[in-house]
């Protein structure tokens, strides 16, 4: 049987040794892992911040989804240089029944780095769960029975979504694995690709893994079916019907407490002290500068891109009602199914010729991969937005003129607003802290700030690693911080005009 | 019987419930009349325990069920509450919908299926138990409702806007269930409309609430007769409230 890449023996050769026994086991225990644990926090916090009188709800609510918003393989440097690198933590820990450097130890990081993603997804289901329904179970049973009975399953399709896609986030991750020298997929497509070069076998590895991720996809869109993922509307203020008792609040606030600690605070408390010196960020940030803007500058026009390109795809998807609809939905969501690796083996292979040497030698390269990671968050949040303006707006504008460029100028955008900037945002803070398919197609003499910080761990510079991660951190919280602020600023305005 | 003694409910800057006291018997067809936005459903909602009154309580068969400082669940009270928009639970079944309320409650399976098929066949449900509420017509969905409310054997049932959105016939059909139910398991019915004739119809007595206040409260025929003030004698001219 000829495959075009080498007959028979090549195929046996990749595919049927032990090795590939132990990266399929891994891939899969790593992921199932992240899954099932992510499920048990994300929905717990979930229920917790949406349903009950905890303690600081208001304040949790607000830093919940900051795991998220810090890339994954920083988290794994941070618990690496605390497990691995203290003395004192690594024998507190005593590393016979938990050593980082393992498969359990990318299942930790990667559940708090992922965790969050579950809580989202869940209270936005949450958020669209008709008051009454619970209310009428109110009446004859306690709050408990309610939760399980009624609002969980009611909530069921957006749990099932959040959790396929923190089973394909993990099974394609490879910064995590990389860092803490776990066999998976990922780790071995890269090796096969940069070390070997081993292109064919690159390629073949990737397929088990677009499979399953692709099959994930399609199960959860039919699960799923026309429901938004996220609920970007201001939904009213929902009474909080789970009343914990004082000590209950107490021990509960202590495990949030505790979460957050894990997933935020430790991180960065670990990292600012490996950093050390203040001097230590002044050196790493003079000698990043070039670097700091390059990421900055690509991200930005990375998510710009994406968003344009997320709202007319979002627009034809939200306003066709034919069998077009869910195959273009599907369609939308499979870049989720292609590891960071095999997207860059992708792009090198569609773009690596004379002829388009001026798209490949050049930064456009990236902005094309950003874009082709990114894209599915630009269309989700735009569709949310979309979801809620009613089609009569439009053919309201119809009568007056006959202009579509028109209708979508001055009716659909100016609505589509939130959505608009969420996914503006979202992409931008995704594509800053993006490596994987940037490490493959980087042009030559370019550095991004991720890359850097690659490099630069396997030299051990554990004191810069750690300043350029904060560094990093940083970025993203002013970023979020000044996006939040024009949002509500222009917001008022529109409010006011 | 229900007393409500000064109960008074805000809503940030606005009063929805203010100052009402007033009494329902066992076993009386008790209406609750007044404009949107006067606060009905507010009231209706301390009554099953889904609010905490601010200022006042409400005792049911003696006992203090809320306060400003406490409220015992919804669930202790032995009240069913109807909502306008009947709240089925869209993942269960109809007999499931109905089953789900006696569930946990100590009651052996065969018991439970029992009480449960003599509820579908008082209601004419039996042959939809095995539907999905959104495969009903709004009709049959009102009956499962309640059949759902009926199966605890409730003392108070309430209704939120039991004839809104139904159309004349089903309105005749709402009336006798409600008047079956009174005769047949003599509990007190609670319900809240804006409509006066439905209100005149079917109440023992009425209460004619205008912006979080008790206006009147007496026999259809009384309040006809002697209407007590500016708003209640210009809700009868008008002959309807509006929406």
């Amino acid at each position: 049987m000829k495959t075009g890449y080498g007959g028979l023996d090549f195929l046996k050769a990749v595919f049927l040794n032990s090795r590939q026994w132990a990266l399929i086991k891994n891939s899969l225990l790593l992921s199932s892992g992240v899954t099932l644990l992510s499920l048990v926090l994300g929905i717990l916090l979930a229920v917790l911040l949406e349903r009950t009188n905890l303690f600081a709800h208001r304040l949790f609510k607000l830093i919940y989804f900051i795991p998220l918003l810090i890339p994954p393989y920083i988290h794994a440097i941070a618990w690496t240089q605390l497990l691995a690198k203290q003395e004192w933590a690594g024998s507190w820990f005593n590393g016979s029944w938990f050593k980082i450097h393992s498969l359990q130890g990318a299942i930790f990081v990667l559940t708090l780095a992922y965790f969050p993603f579950i809580t989202l997804m869940t209270m936005s289901g949450l958020k669209l769960v008709n008051q009454h329904l619970e209310e009428a179970s109110l009446i004859h049973h306690g709050p408990l029975k309610t939760i399980k009975s009624v609002t969980l399953p009611l909530v069921t399709p957006h749990i099932f979504a959040g959790a396929i896609f923190v089973f394909i986030f993990a099974l394609v991750n490879f910064s995590v694995p990389d860092i803490l020298r776990v066999s998976v997929y990922p780790v071995e497509i890269f090796v096969q690709f940069s070390a070997f070069y081993n292109e064919r076998a690159a390629t073949l590895l990737s397929l088990p893994l677009i499979l399953i991720a692709v099959t994930l996809i399609f199960l959860q869109k039919r699960h799923m079916k026309e429901r938004s993922y996220i609920n970007l509307g201001g939904s009213r203020e929902r009474k909080h019907w789970l009343n914990l008792r004082p000590m209950v609040n107490g021990l509960v606030f202590l495990f949030c407490l505790t979460l957050f600690t894990l997933s935020i605070f430790l991180p960065v408390i670990v990292l600012l002290k490996a950093a050390g010196p203040f001097s230590n960020y002044v050196k790493s940030f003079s000698s990043s500068k070039e670097q700091i803007g390059y990421s900055i500058l690509l991200a930005f026009l990375g998510a710009l891109g994406s968003i344009i390109l997320s709202f007319f795809i979002a627009y034809s998807i939200e306003r066709r009602s034919d069998w077009k609809r869910p195959c273009m939905e599907f369609a939308a969501m499979l870049p989720f199914a292609i590891p960071a690796i095999v997207l860059g083996i992708g792009l090198i292979k569609v773009w690596n010729h004379p002829w388009t040497n001026f798209i490949y030698g050049s930064s456009a390269i990236i902005i094309f991969g950003y874009v082709a990671r990114f894209i599915p968050f630009g269309i989700w949040t735009v569709q949310a937005s979309l979801k809620q303006i009613p089609i009569h707006l439009e053919e309201a504008g119809a009568l007056v003129t006959s202009r579509c460029s028109r209708i979508l100028k001055k009716i659909v955008l100016p609505l589509c607003y939130p959505g608009l900037a969420a996914g503006l945002f979202i992409i931008f803070i995704l594509s800053l802290g993006e490596l994987g398919t940037t490490l493959l197609i980087i042009p030559p003499g370019q550095s991004t700030l991720p890359i850097k910080i690659y490099n630069l761990m396997h030299y051990g510079a554990d004191n810069m690693v750690a300043a350029l991660s904060l560094i990093l951190i940083g970025i993203i919280i002013v970023f979020s911080i000044i996006f939040l602020a024009l949002y509500r600023l222009t917001g008022q305005t529109k409010a006011a005009g | 019987m229900i007393k409500i003694e000064a109960l008074t409910k805000r809503y940030k800057e606005t009063m929805a419930v203010k100052g009402v006291s007033m009494s329902i018997k066992t076993s009386e067809i008790f209406s609750i009349l007044g404009p949107s936005g006067s606060g009905k459903t507010t009231l209706l909602r301390l009554i099953a325990g889904l609010e905490t009154p601010d200022e006042g309580k409400i005792l049911i068969d003696g006992e203090e069920v809320s306060s400003p400082r406490r409220v015992k669940p919804a669930s202790t009270r032995s009240l069913s509450l109807i909502f306008q928009d009947l709240a089925l639970w869209p993942h269960m079944t109809v007999r499931k919908n109905i089953e789900f309320v006696i569930s946990g409650n100590g009651l052996p399976k065969r018991q439970r299926k029992e009480r449960v098929d003599k509820v579908l066949e008082w209601m004419h449900l039996e042959a939809y138990d095995s539907r999905y509420p959104q495969q009903l017509s709004g009709g049959e969905q009102q009956r499962v409702a309640i059949a759902r409310a009926l199966i605890s054997e409730p003392r108070y049932l309430l209704m939120d806007e039991p004839f809104t959105a139904l159309d004349p016939l089903l309105i005749e059909d709402m009336k006798s269930i409600i008047l079956k139910l009174k005769k047949e398991f003599g509990m007190a019915i609670i319900y809240i409309t804006h409509n006066i004739e439905i209100a005149l119809a079917l109440a023992d007595r009425i209460a004619v609430i205008n912006k979080g206040t008790i206006e009147q409260i007496e026999t259809g025929s009384e309040i006809i007769r002697k209407p007590k003030s500016n708003f209640v004698q210009q809700f009868l001219k008008s002959g309807m409230m509006r929406d």
